[in-house]
């Protein structure tokens, strides 16, 4: 008996899934904005140390005469209260901003990935226990809590003279205080999807010729639950880019003179009075950049949503 | 005939609502079932839902632990050899949908390390060319497929180890009429060409009656009947069977001549009546049957033909 | 019902102790020396004193057994003294938990009514033009900085049009109520602004919810006019969900209150958690943090039971 063939699609490999998502991002014009804008602001932000040698600048020359200069030819938003070109710090500040982002999400990412696929896939006990945890992190003051963590001696937890004073200390310890904290999202999700997909019925068939727990896990279970993840970790960076500001601005994030858009603002207050447009700029980035990142998440959200995608 | 598969007093017992305090409830799923299938036979399994029949086919495809018994596959232990491989109800889920289809159908060879990458994938094509797909569905994703062709993606992946038993739960019952018929026959046909065993599990008499050599009845986990095809459905001796094949709907007859032998509805398989189970819902039912547990005996006049009822026919 | 309250309550309060255990570690790693720290604010320390303290909170002791001590003093109704501020624990963080709460209480009906409105207006016509504003207005407020936000505020209405104080530092208790609550105005602005954010998407995807459901359409095939649907029917359902996730945003709350209070002078819990962690006040800190915790923990707790109690599909397990 013969069964009528196939209609071809044009060539032999059909479209992949990706670019299926793709096309339906593409007609999600705040979130293609969105990506066109954080585009744009890494390179505004990454093409700091072009744009110093170009105007003949150094980040950190303080020069006490120029303080609080209005925008002029050489500096284009001014100068701060120690003589620092703005425009400059606000470039190489995204640049830290960004980073500590990206890499205190990815490992949070790590964290969370670990949890919800344990949780999802081993089931009863450790499932109630690792939900537990979970909660409990998700119920806790962050703030508060960074708080204590950045202000822990790492002398004390046994780590060497050398890198307790390392300049780059402070960058790293941002990076894991806030990858400790903020995973529980991604967990949740990385759950969910864990759950539905260990009872669908190809990962049982694969059990069935002996496919065993890593080989589901890193061949079935992860790549379908790879979109979720996409989403909860955009929406992540935005969370952890607040977060980073918030704690430089009260001082125990990144210190001093390495800029970041939150300790710019750490003199916010006296700022308010004098130069008040000193205190807008930082902001208004870290805003942009935020509210930029989550309306890319919530458009990806969208355009992975499996019922969007009704065959 | 040698046997190749032999279930011996197999149970699995499953522990329910248990938690940090309670201990919870035993639900029987599968109570002291003793069954062989021998070579190229194909063995149906029977049962409305609740009666243990999934439970059963899955601890048989290595996909769950015995409580009591044994199940033994040529004598040995049941290991993931690739001899025993299954086929499931439902298409949509049967198949990663992030895979490819030739990688699916593929996968069997890749788990149990059988053969380089190339030829897993000629592999793989030969046998969606034997379940009559075009040769480029190796090159596409699943959900390019219907429901029926998908159902033939599983079994081209269920036969690409070279299985000596196929487990069969249900499939054709989430496939469109029309289909089902086209899928029976294509199992049918591979099941000659093979010297294949299968375990049939289905609700489905009709069916049953076309593809099964041997027929075992279940309910609420024990085995109630066993017979052969010809000798179940013309001579049924075991109420339940005989109520089974009463009920099923029969096209153009009308709905005096059709008496329901069976009264109210299968019990919770938390909750198992004591001595005979069916007897709650059988019209023969009498005091002994409230107490004692029928075995599994010959039936009167036709060795061969197994049935547990006091008063089997 | 009972049993499951029961369980839940049990297991709330071992996952308070264990927390407890661990903010312990967590404060012990701050700069200094434990019994120095814990030390300093007493006004009345003698020789024996220190050698007992150094007997049950030394380095040298196993911290399980530090942690044993220090428990029993806290039961027992010993909470210590700042180091900061030479004063026992209780007379710094008493009056300071009397300004967060201030601060917490009215943020919380404010931005629950607004949250509400704003959310059901929204609802109404997803897609249209007031949901739009609304819903972009709450992506803004969520992925603004507090203290950005705050200093705005500060140079909007505090410097430039003076119409509010710039820090409640200043607060006089013999000053006029009105003349006081000024100086709260800022600060629970902002804290508002972001709680607004924060709820308005869950009543607006609850709200819209529920206005599709079965018994929504009845009532609108009755003939009932919408603003009655909402205020009869659909508030309720549509709420249960929400409450139980506002009793969980405590925590975000907290948050918040330690940025407010920092930036305007509030001297409530948060900052007096901040100041003591910068001034290596060991007692107040702990105390503190251990309250903050205690204080989610509980919340969360309640949104646990009255979700079960709520929803009726829940509480027959």
């Amino acid at each position: 008996m013969t069964v009528p063939a196939l209609p071809t699609q044009g060539g032999h490999r059909s479209r992949s899934i990706w670019i299926d998502r793709w096309s339906v991002l593409r007609r999600h014009r705040p979130a293609m904005v969105s990506l066109m804008v954080l585009v744009l602001m890494a390179v505004f932000c990454f093409s700091a140390s072009a744009y110093a040698s170009w105007m003949g600048l150094d980040v950190n020359a303080t020069d006490l005469m120029a303080r609080f200069n209005p925008p002029s030819e050489t500096n284009l938003l001014g100068t701060d209260e120690i003589g620092r070109d703005v425009l400059l710090r606000l470039m190489y500040g995204g640049q830290v901003s960004l980073t500590i982002g990206v890499l205190a999400t990815a490992f949070g990412c790590a964290i969370g990935v670990t949890v919800g696929v344990l949780a999802g896939y081993l089931g009863g006990r450790a499932d109630s226990f690792l939900m537990r945890a979970t909660d409990c992190m998700i119920a806790l003051p962050l703030v508060p809590l960074l708080v204590i963590l950045a202000a822990i001696d790492l002398g004390k937890l046994g780590l060497p003279p050398e890198i307790v004073q390392s300049p780059s200390v402070s960058f790293w310890r941002i990076v894991i205080i806030i990858s400790l904290v903020d995973w529980t999202t991604i967990a949740r999700v990385v759950r969910a999807g864990t759950l539905t997909i260990a009872h669908q019925d190809y990962v049982l068939a694969a059990r069935v010729s002996g496919g065993r727990a890593p080989y589901m896990i890193g061949i079935h279970v992860l790549p379908n639950v790879a979109t979720p993840i996409i989403v909860a970790a955009t929406l992540t960076i935005g969370r952890v880019i607040l977060l980073e500001s918030t704690l430089s601005f009260l001082g125990v994030g990144v210190m001093p003179p390495t800029p970041t858009w939150g300790n710019m603002l750490n003199n916010a207050q006296e700022l308010a009075s004098t130069a008040p447009m000193l205190a807008v700029y930082p902001g208004l980035l870290i805003f942009l950049t935020v509210i930029t990142f989550n309306f890319l998440g919530d458009g990806l959200r969208v355009a992975f949503d499996p019922r969007s995608q009704q065959r | 005939m040698t046997a190749l598969l032999e279930i011996d007093a197999m149970s699995v017992h499953f522990q329910v609502g248990s938690g940090m305090l309670r201990r919870g409830k035993t639900l029987k799923a599968v109570d002291n079932v003793t069954l062989q299938i021998n070579e190229n036979e194909t063995v149906a399994l029977v049962g409305e839902s609740g009666s243990g029949k999934t439970t059963l086919g899955r601890v048989v495809a290595g996909l769950g632990s015995t409580t009591a018994g044994s199940v033994r596959f040529r004598g040995a232990p049941l290991e993931a050899s690739g001899k025993i491989q299954m086929i499931f109800q439902d298409p949509f889920s049967a198949l990663d949908p992030r895979m490819l289809v030739g990688d699916v159908v593929a996968e069997p060879l890749r788990l149990l390390g059988r053969g380089k990458a190339r030829d897993r994938r000629d592999r793989a094509r030969e046998m969606l060319d034997q379940v009559r797909l075009p040769k480029d569905a190796a090159e596409r994703f699943p959900h390019e497929f219907s429901g029926g062709q998908r159902q033939r993606i599983a079994i081209a992946r269920a036969l690409v180890a070279d299985p000596e038993l196929i487990v069969a739960d249900e499939p054709l019952s989430a496939l469109d009429v029309s289909i089902q018929s086209q899928v029976l026959n294509l199992l049918m046909d591979l099941k000659e060409s093979r010297q294949l065993a299968l375990l049939f599990i289905s609700h489905d008499l009709a069916v049953v009656h076309h593809l099964a050599d041997r027929v075992a009845v279940l309910y609420l986990g024990r085995i109630v009947e066993v017979a052969s095809r010809d000798g179940l459905f013309k001579n049924p001796s075991h109420p339940y069977t005989q109520a089974l094949l009463q009920a099923a709907p029969k096209i153009g007859m009308r709905r005096s001549s059709q008496t329901t032998m069976l009264r109210g509805e299968i019990p919770s398989p938390l909750n198992p009546p004591p001595g005979c189970s069916f007897h709650p819902r059988c019209p023969k039912a009498r005091d002994i049957c409230r107490q004692v547990a029928p075995a599994l005996e010959s039936a009167p006049g036709r060795t061969g033909q197994l049935a547990a009822c006091h008063f089997k026919d | 019902m009972g049993r499951y309250s029961l369980r839940r309550i049990a297991e709330a309060a071992l996952v308070a102790l264990i927390m407890s255990f661990l903010l312990y570690n967590l404060i012990s790693l701050l700069p200094g020396d434990p019994v120095d720290l814990m030390l300093e604010g007493n006004p009345s320390v003698t020789p024996e004193l220190v050698a007992q303290m150094r007997a049950l909170y030394g380095d040298n002791q196993p911290l399980v057994q530090r942690y044993w001590h220090w428990l029993g003093n806290l039961a027992s109704g010993d909470l210590g003294y700042s180091s900061s501020q030479f004063k026992p624990v209780m007379e710094v963080l008493g009056p300071a938990l009397l300004q967060t709460s201030k601060l917490m209480i009215w943020t919380f009906v404010i931005s629950i009514l607004t949250s509400i409105v704003l959310g059901s207006l929204a609802a109404f016509k997803p897609g249209g033009w007031i949901d739009n504003v609304i819903s972009f207005f709450a992506f803004a407020c969520v992925s603004s900085p507090a203290y950005w936000v705050a200093l705005l505020f500060l140079i909007v209405f505090s410097v430039k049009l003076q119409w509010f104080p710039a820090t409640a530092t200043a607060i006089d208790p013999d000053m006029g109520l009105l003349k006081q609550m000024s100086y709260f105005v800022l600060p629970i602005l902002t804290l508002t602004l972001f709680s607004v954010g924060q709820y308005v998407r869950y009543v607006r995807a609850s709200m819209i919810e529920t206005l599709a459901s079965d018994y929504i359409r009845t009532a609108r095939a009755k003939g009932l006019s919408r603003i009655t649907i909402v205020r009869r029917h659909a508030l309720r359902n549509a709420l249960v969900p929400v409450v139980t996730l506002m009793a969980l945003s405590f925590g975000s709350l907290m948050s918040g209150a330690l940025v407010v209070e920092t930036m305007f002078g509030v001297q409530g819990m948060g900052k007096a958690i901040y100041d003591a962690v910068m001034m290596k006040d060991f007692n107040v800190a702990m105390i503190g943090m251990l309250f903050a915790t205690l204080v989610t923990l509980f919340a969360s707790l309640v949104a646990d039971l009255a979700y079960g109690w709520l929803d009726p599909r829940i509480s027959l397990k």
